[in-house]
């Protein structure tokens, strides 16, 4: 299968303290790929370098190569804007704008300027809450304030929002540590629909969400890419005493 | 032990609390006790003594050969004599020179000119009118009539004689003289009479004043913010922009006053006395305050919502705008109002870019001559005139009242453009 993303030695420091540390990864396409790993290992950092929301943060300096369709992101022609547009990110935190149910998922297609009439922005704006799955919910309250709904609805938002930009890549941070196991559910469903015409990378902190959901697993340790391989090999044999310690939880 | 150490820790609990209440207590009592001693002041400067005369005018000779009012003809004529003759009228016996000049003290120095514009205003058609008008006394008889000149110290020493006592109390036993609301105090600008005098000119000379001030520091202090927290590099130019911004909130008013006449007046010699140069200095003086606010308004907008905008692919300009303005908003708003209120309160600065002159024009332009009602205040304050305190002490509370609804609006704005989480 094709490679979306390929990482080239990849390194992030946040002033002196280097957070990742010269990780090498290819993401392939149309697929649900799980980034796991203790607390500070760098997953979360080297997700953000895949959509340069790392350079919102200060005194944080990247080095090495990321390509998105062989095409280095960190290029002098390449726009953040224009990139984030291409790979879109949903949050830890369901952060959905206070605004109208309706304006949050139209935000995007309206800043970038994907739909020509009204028209076209309310299918846009349909056919996202579709695709995520909350359309039967919300569909006659498209008015109310986003931020009125559940956890799981809000976060599900958030995802609506991401599709309607449609991205090629959505890069998901722990995006049910703060949801029920039921919501949880709904959005793992969620991904597996969605991952026919998405590539997803997924941060989490739970194994069983990265065996249940994801294809392609990597293990992340201080800041080291452990291993990277299929997901049912990694649970099963791991190659590495370390990744075999975490999964089984001797420590994490 | 247990039981000990809480009882002292009640104990302790309520002494404080003791303490806060005292405290709020004694700060609105005094505010009260302020509030009240102003009142007591001024209230009386709303009522003002008239007297009313018969008076005859001849329109025919005011007039063009076209029939409209004469500019010229109606400045040229003798009003202060028809007043006069009028008011001789009611007191036949006084027919000595002196006698006659201590009669015509009683009524207002102005008393000719309002005749004149009263008439001016009526637009009478031509021919022969007669006008029963009301005109001032003069702020002597006025504080008499109000009780506030002490007619216990000698005839010498007194503003107002016996003579002229007997005078004004025969007009009011004749209901001829009486005191009726004080119209002349909210419509008129100053005067060097206090009857004349009004704060209607330096109401909108303020708010004219205000007006540039907020246009002025607002746009400049959001955009400043903005950048500051968002696009501004970290490193020693921006830290040395901050510490300057905290050091300019402390500078004194006077010395925004000075850099107003170097630069404005001096430099691009804008008009002297002008509200466009009050705001603009008034501006500068409160950009820090409102800076100040602003940045910690945005910076309490939770990180999420930005990243969500980023996220989307919005720009920085498109994040901060769209999202983190509007949240920011009321915030901003009370900044930019206590910024206002402070501004409204200054007195130094304006003294400096001559905003003190006397005017007696309601200002209409932000380059006609204007003055601000502190200054206002300030100069009622410092004249000799009984009548001007009691007027200085009404404005006061006008001052007040513009203050507090200054508040209520923001209170109300806030209300309305807060966001529910």
């Amino acid at each position: 299968m094709a490679i979306k993303i390929r990482a080239k030695n990849v390194e992030v420091s946040y002033g002196d303290k280097k957070a990742i540390k010269d990780i090498s990864l290819n993401i392939k396409k149309n697929t649900i790929t799980a980034l796991i790993g203790p607390s500070g290992c760098g997953k979360s950092t080297f997700l953000r370098c895949l959509n340069r929301m790392n350079d919102v943060i200060e005194n944080c300096s990247i080095k090495g190569s990321v390509l998105l369709d062989e095409q280095d992101i960190y290029g002098p022609d390449i726009d953040p804007v224009e990139l984030r547009a291409r790979v879109g990110m949903v949050f830890q935190k369901a952060n959905p704008f206070p605004k109208s149910i309706f304006d949050n998922i139209a935000y995007g297609p309206r800043i970038h300027g994907l739909a020509s009439s009204d028209n076209e922005l309310k299918d846009i704006v349909h056919n996202s809450l579709e695709k995520a799955g909350l359309i039967d919910e919300v569909k006659d309250r498209l008015n109310d304030q986003a931020t009125g709904l559940s956890g799981g609805q809000q976060q599900r938002i958030c995802i609506a929002r991401a599709i309607a930009v449609s991205p090629e890549v959505i890069l998901m941070d722990e995006p049910c540590s703060a949801l029920d196991p039921i919501a949880t559910a709904k959005i793992e469903e969620l991904m597996n629909e969605i991952s026919e015409t998405y590539t997803i990378i997924i941060v989490t902190h739970s194994m069983q969400q990265a065996a249940r959901v994801s294809k392609k697993t990597a293990f992340f340790h201080l800041g080291d890419l452990i291993e990277y391989n299929d997901t049912d090999k990694i649970f099963t044999q791991p190659d590495n005493e370390k990744t075999q310690d975490y999964i089984t939880g001797r420590f994490g | 032990m247990i039981r000990k150490s809480i009882q002292s820790r009640r104990a302790r609990e309520t002494r404080l609390k003791i303490y806060g209440i005292t405290s709020i207590c004694f700060a609105l009592i005094m505010l009260a006790t302020l509030l009240i001693s102003i009142g007591l002041n001024g209230y009386s400067a709303l009522q003002q003594a008239y007297f009313k005369v018969d008076i005859s005018v001849n329109m025919d000779k005011l007039v063009d050969d076209s029939g409209t009012i004469n500019k010229n003809k109606m400045n040229l004529f003798n009003w202060d004599g028809l007043v006069k003759s009028a008011l001789r009228e009611f007191f036949p016996e006084v027919k000595e020179r002196n006698e006659k000049k201590e009669l015509f003290a009683i009524i207002s120095a102005n008393a000719g000119y309002d005749l004149k514009e009263i008439v001016k205003k009526k637009a009478l058609g031509s021919g022969s009118h007669t006008l029963s008008v009301w005109l001032h006394l003069s702020d002597d008889a006025d504080q008499y009539l109000k009780g506030r000149l002490s007619i216990d110290i000698p005839e010498e020493d007194r503003r107002i004689n016996n003579k002229q006592i007997a005078w004004v109390n025969s007009l009011v036993e004749r209901d001829i003289a009486k005191l009726k609301f004080n119209k002349t105090f909210f419509t008129s600008a100053d005067s060097r009479e206090p009857e004349s005098a009004g704060i209607l000119g330096s109401v909108v000379g303020s708010a004219l004043t205000l007006f540039v001030t907020v246009m002025f520091a607002l746009p400049l202090a959001v955009m400043a913010s903005i950048y500051l927290e968002y696009f501004a590099k970290p490193g020693r130019i921006t830290d040395f922009i901050e510490v300057n911004i905290n050091n300019l909130a402390a500078v004194p008013s006077i010395v925004f006053g000075l850099l107003g006449l170097s630069v404005f007046l001096s430099t691009f010699g804008l008009p002297r006395s002008a509200p466009l140069v009050g705001g603009l200095v008034l501006g500068l003086m409160t950009l820090p305050t409102i800076i100040i606010a602003s940045r910690a308004s945005i910076r309490s907008i939770p990180p999420s919502i930005r990243e969500a905008a980023l996220g989307l692919g919005a720009s920085k300009m498109q994040a901060a705008m769209h999202h983190v303005l509007p949240l920011a908003a009321p915030g901003i708003l009370t900044g930019t109002i206590i910024g206002m209120a402070q501004a409204l309160g200054e007195t130094a600065p304006l003294l400096m870019i001559g905003m003190v002159a006397f005017i007696i024009d309601i200002p209409t332009t932000f380059t006609s001559s204007a003055t601000a009602m502190p200054v206002q205040i300030y100069m009622w304050s410092d004249s000799a005139e009984r009548a001007f305190y009691e007027r200085s002490s009404l404005a006061i509370l006008f001052l007040v009242a513009f203050l507090i609804s200054m508040n209520l609006l923001a209170v109300v704005l806030r209300k309305k453009f807060e966001k529910k989480w």
